[in-house]
């Protein structure tokens, strides 16, 4: 019955953790090696005894995790189906407004990276300001269009003309 | 000597080590930027500037955060930076009581004398480090950066193995790229821009500076605007210096020696300064109430532990901390490489630094007494109109660094790794430590191999590297020991 214990969030992350340390000892093995060398220097030494090293840690603090989850009674017993169902739901699926901040966030950054080269630094810089000064909600639009077109264009210059730093024009103003 | 005096005493470098301090007050000062967070962003403008004028500037960043931070700890109880923490405890009741001014006077005189005393020491101790240094092989330098990974994470407030996962994972991430001895591609798959590794600059803006926007955004107090506060006299009285000169001293030792030790920066400096102030006080009660001895000795000893962190920096070249840990970086895009060489080919650039660092605490002096009552009312600044902006300078700092958009992504990575490690107890000092040390670390356990053949016992048997394992040992087991002792 060791799914009981996976709505413990330690648990999930030293499983992963320990998957991820297998792949990585793994993976050692799959590094070129240059013939007739020392196998104590080989590339794929260092990777190796880091994946020994975190699938050691991670099995101690799995067994804790554990022995944590029992000794509190924390842990959810799925006897009843629909229960589970909830309490999975409830933990996971349910989304803050404050984790939807983070998402848009994340989001935005993505989506800059991608339409810097096609509308260039400033207009992708002030959209992108703009969307993110509308999530940390500064009440007034002519704040957000003015805050967000001045700091724009400060970093631009500090930038472009101080530092010499060649920013993105877009395709539009090459 | 003059040549060093030629690189610091010229207007350029002395209004940017003004400026980094400047801005490493007022960022410190705002409750949730830190002087690690800014000092990650600015680096890649420093590539701009000559080595030792950019270095000096971040340098001026890192006096001034620290420093900074007790501004919104005396006037607001919330610490501007972790290691103004024990600040607050004295120098928030001290505002209430309506004196402010005299609170912030004192923090000033405090860390500026702290931190001046620590780089005398650093001018003193460090050259002879530095000299033992370079009989340090392949063997010891592996023990050493095993030593310091070991403290950082067994300091770290989080659990001791998930402060050693958080190290291993940042080693990890330096094994992403060619492999620095043969050249073998390892954890590239395919991509040609893993191929130069990890850009390190990027890294570190997502490991602090997204991280922190990531944490500000989804924290409660996001909305909170602060009511403006009227500072009144700064500068201290004469009767203040007598009583507290001695408690600024002690503070300062105090400070100086945690500083040195790999992982215990002024965070944990402040709070032994803060205690032992209070154990030696004729009256220890009023501790917690507005006592300006419990203002001057967190501040005293968080300022000293500067000068501490850098004697293993500049001698060793092994960062203590993630702040001195980001420095290290810095001195790297410049092509220089802190340790006992350093010291042996290139003094003009440490007697600089030395020279650096005594500037910045004379600013610090002169913005603290005569610029606070402009600037302290940084601190009621809203966080919602400051976020933005600090993650568009990220993004565009990141990108600067080596004109990759990709590095933008990987700053995101990293960032949203940071906040999602903090959110379950991983600490994030020990991965830097990881990173910065990773390279170093392999380059010589690889080495120290190899000359002996294939025999391993190489790195545990010569009498330096042993002593730092036998002290690896005890400070991985000491704290287990203490928690099984008091359980009892």
């Amino acid at each position: 019955m060791f799914v009981k214990y996976l709505n413990n969030k330690d648990i999930i992350i030293n499983i992963f953790l320990i998957c991820f340390s297998i792949y990585l000892i793994y993976y050692s093995f799959t590094i070129d090696q240059l013939q007739g060398a020392l196998a104590e220097t080989s590339p794929g030494l260092i990777p190796r005894l880091i994946g020994l090293f975190l699938l050691i840690c991670n099995f101690i603090l799995l067994v804790s995790s554990i022995k944590n989850t029992i000794t509190k009674n924390k842990s959810y017993v799925i006897d009843d189906v629909d229960n589970y169902n909830k309490n999975v739901k409830n933990t996971i699926f349910i989304v803050s407004p404050r984790i939807i901040r983070i998402i848009i966030t994340l989001s935005i950054i993505i989506i800059y990276r991608y339409v810097i080269n096609i509308l260039g630094f400033y207009i992708s810089s002030i959209i992108f300001l703009v969307t993110m000064f509308s999530i940390t909600k500064i009440n007034k639009w002519w704040q957000i269009i003015l805050i967000s077109t001045v700091v724009t264009i400060i970093i631009g210059v500090f930038f472009k003309e101080l530092l010499r730093i060649p920013l993105p024009d877009g395709y539009f103003f090459e | 000597m003059l040549t060093a005096l030629e690189l610091v005493v010229n207007a350029k470098a002395i209004i940017l080590i003004f400026f980094g301090n400047l801005l490493g007050t007022i960022v410190g000062a705002i409750p949730g930027l830190t002087a690690t967070m800014t000092i990650a962003v600015l680096t890649p403008i420093t590539f701009n500037f000559k080595p030792i004028e950019g270095i000096l500037m971040l340098v001026g960043i890192y006096i001034g955060g620290i420093y900074g931070g007790s501004m919104s700890a005396i006037l607001l109880n919330i610490p501007g930076t972790p290691s103004s923490l024990m600040t607050a405890l004295d120098g928030y009741p001290l505002t209430k009581k309506g004196e402010p001014g005299r609170a912030i006077g004192i923090a000033t005189l405090a860390s500026g004398l702290g931190g001046l005393l620590s780089i005398l020491v650093l001018i003193t101790i460090a050259p002879i480090i530095a000299k033992y240094a370079l009989k340090f092989g392949a063997a010891e330098y592996f023990a050493l950066c095993a030593f310091g990974l070991s403290m950082v994470a067994s300091l770290s407030q989080a659990s001791l193995i998930k402060g050693l996962i958080a190290a291993a994972f940042g080693i990890w991430v330096t094994t992403i790229g060619m492999d620095p001895m043969i050249g073998v591609p390892r954890f590239t798959y395919g991509f040609t821009s893993l191929l130069s590794g990890l850009s390190y600059i990027p890294m570190m803006i997502g490991l602090f500076g997204v991280r922190e926007v990531l944490t500000q955004i989804s924290s409660e107090e996001f909305e909170i605007k602060q009511k403006i506060i009227k500072i009144g006299r700064v500068i201290p009285t004469f009767d203040d210096v007598k009583k507290l000169w001695k408690v600024i001293l002690r503070g300062a030792g105090l400070g100086i020696f945690v500083g040195a030790l790999p992982g215990a920066g002024g965070s944990i400096g402040a709070i032994i300064g803060y205690n032992n102030a209070r154990q030696t006080s004729k009256n220890p009660e009023s501790f917690g109430k507005g006592n300006i001895e419990g203002i001057a000795a967190p501040e005293s000893a968080n300022n000293a532990s500067i000068g501490g962190a850098f004697i293993p920096l500049l001698t060793l070249g092994v960062p203590g901390d993630a702040i001195t840990a980001i420095l290290i970086g810095a001195f790297m895009i410049h092509n220089l490489r802190p340790g006992p060489l350093l010291y042996r080919n290139r003094p003009e650039i440490i007697l600089s630094i030395y020279i650096g660092l005594l500037i910045a605490h004379i600013f610090l002096f002169l913005i603290g007494f005569y610029g606070s009552r402009y600037y302290a009312n940084i601190v009621t600044v809203k966080k919602s109109l400051v976020m933005p902006v600090v993650l568009f300078v990220c993004m565009i700092g990141s990108f600067a660094y080596a004109n990759r958009l990709f590095d933008i992504l990987l700053m995101l990575i990293f960032g949203l790794l940071g906040f999602l490690m903090e959110k379950n107890g991983y600490p994030i000092a020990p991965m830097v430590l990881g990173i910065v040390l990773g390279p170093i670390m392999e380059m010589n356990f690889r080495t120290a191999i190899q000359l002996a053949d294939g025999n391993i016992l190489v790195l545990f048997t010569r009498p330096i590297s042993l002593i730092l394992w036998i002290l690896l040992i005890i400070s991985l087991t000491l704290p287990m020991i203490k928690k099984n002792i008091f359980n009892k």
